[in-house]
């Protein structure tokens, strides 16, 4: 039983330790970034789909990562122009991400309207070139694998100063979205594809135990790495 | 041994927090070696998972940088959004260690050969993420107990029983691996 300081490993040496096993001060050159094997099938069905049709690689990415989504499949009758805004929030990220051999660019070409915010902006799907599925908005975006059983649904936290405000995308079945805020739960419908949560004078930035419901009245923990109290 | 910023970077905070997109590169370019060492040490030194979550981190903080209030505080800032950034991915990756040894892929990277320093990084790597995030924070980036609590939005009284934690593991960690666990501190340090 170790009971005292004198008995602890040191603290210099924990951090000798450390500083030794951080390795480089930028990231290290890796190989293709991992898939879930479950979707990489939609994906070279997409690929085949669009070569068939003389589509473009980018509009294939973009069909698997849209893959369970009716909202974004119904409304692409062609390609949307995004707007300035979130056009330079693309540009950004991939002239960041372009310093990495390995990172994804994002694709505007695949570029969708998936829904709208509380605050009337509109929110954008796109698709990478490891075939993630990206939502982005006026403030933000994040990417993700494409939505499947396991992974029904998308999520982004975030806090104004003042509010809570949260939102995603869902696949097609999914009927809502349930999370608990600083110990409170609460549900969210889904509608088109989309679930969207104020929540005025909330300090909160996050949320625990995000579960998706089905219609058939499954629910699956749609970010098992999020702990549920 | 902690990673120090040039002293521009306050400066160069507030003019990315202006939008100026030059700056931005500038600043990414002087915290991407604290951005990136916390979180592949939070993740687990050597894994794709690690260097995913450090890209996602530097992206979080190019993301992040017009909604800072306080330009002097970009350090802290960053180190916040690297370790949560990074705790969400080590814990998703402690997930799928369970399921499936097989699903984490990992880099080729050098590693030391053995002994001491080896048992040590691998019982670190077996450390519960926020034990090691702790750990990073007061040991590698040199954080003080107090920003090491607000980093980690927990107490103060916390962040010292993380550390505590961590190294009791640590220690047991050695003792079985055959190794005597203390070694002389020095007095005045890391206090």
């Amino acid at each position: 039983m170790i009971s005292s300081e004198e008995e602890l490993v040191s603290l210099e040496e924990v951090a000798s330790v450390l500083h030794a096993y951080a390795g480089p001060d930028d990231l290290r050159e890796r190989p293709a970034r991992r898939r879930g094997s479950q979707w990489r099938p939609v994906l070279l069905a997409a690929a085949a789909v669009a070569a068939l049709a003389g589509a473009s690689a980018a509009v294939a990415a973009g069909l698997g990562a849209f893959n369970g989504i009716s909202v974004a499949q119904n409304t692409q009758t062609g390609t949307i122009v995004l707007p300035a805004a979130v056009l330079a929030q693309v540009k950004q990220q991939n002239a960041t991400a372009a310093k990495w051999s390995w990172a994804a660019q994002l694709l505007p070409d695949t570029a969708r309207v998936l829904g709208k915010m509380p605050d009337g902006s509109l929110v954008y799907g796109l698709s990478d070139t490891h075939g993630n599925l990206c939502t982005i908005g006026e403030a933000a975006g994040s990417c993700g694998p494409p939505l499947s059983r396991s992974h029904p649904i998308t999520d982004g936290f975030g806090n104004t100063g003042s509010d809570l405000i949260a939102s995603g995308i869902a696949m097609d079945g999914v009927t809502s979205v349930s999370f608990t805020v600083n110990g409170t739960p609460v549900t969210v419908p889904v509608k088109n594809n989309v679930w969207v949560y104020e929540q005025p004078g909330s300090n909160a930035d996050g949320a625990d135990c995000i579960m998706a419901q089905f219609a058939d009245g499954s629910t699956v923990n749609a970010f098992p790495e999020v702990p549920c109290p | 041994m902690t990673m120090e910023l040039a002293p521009d970077v306050t400066l160069l905070a507030s003019r990315a927090n202006s939008g100026d997109s030059a700056a931005l590169d500038e600043l990414l370019a002087e915290l991407r070696p604290l951005v990136v060492q916390v979180a592949r040490l939070v993740v687990g030194s050597g894994s794709c998972a690690a260097e995913d979550a450090a890209q996602e981190a530097l992206l979080d903080v190019s993301q992040g940088i017009r909604g800072l209030r306080d330009p002097a505080a970009v350090r802290t800032w960053a180190l916040r959004v690297a370790t949560r950034r990074a705790l969400k991915v080590a814990r998703r990756e402690r997930l799928l260690r369970v399921r499936s040894e097989s699903s984490v892929e990992e880099l080729q990277v050098a590693a030391p050969t053995g002994g001491r320093e080896a048992a040590l990084r691998q019982a670190f790597n077996r450390l519960p993420p926020r034990l090691r995030a702790t750990a990073v924070l007061r040991l590698q980036a040199g954080l003080t107990e107090e920003e090491t609590a607000g980093v980690l939005g927990c107490s103060v009284g916390a962040a010292k029983s993380n550390l505590h934690d961590a190294r009791r593991r640590l220690t047991q960690a050695l003792t079985e691996a055959g190794y005597a666990p203390a070694v002389q501190q020095t007095k005045g340090e890391l206090s």
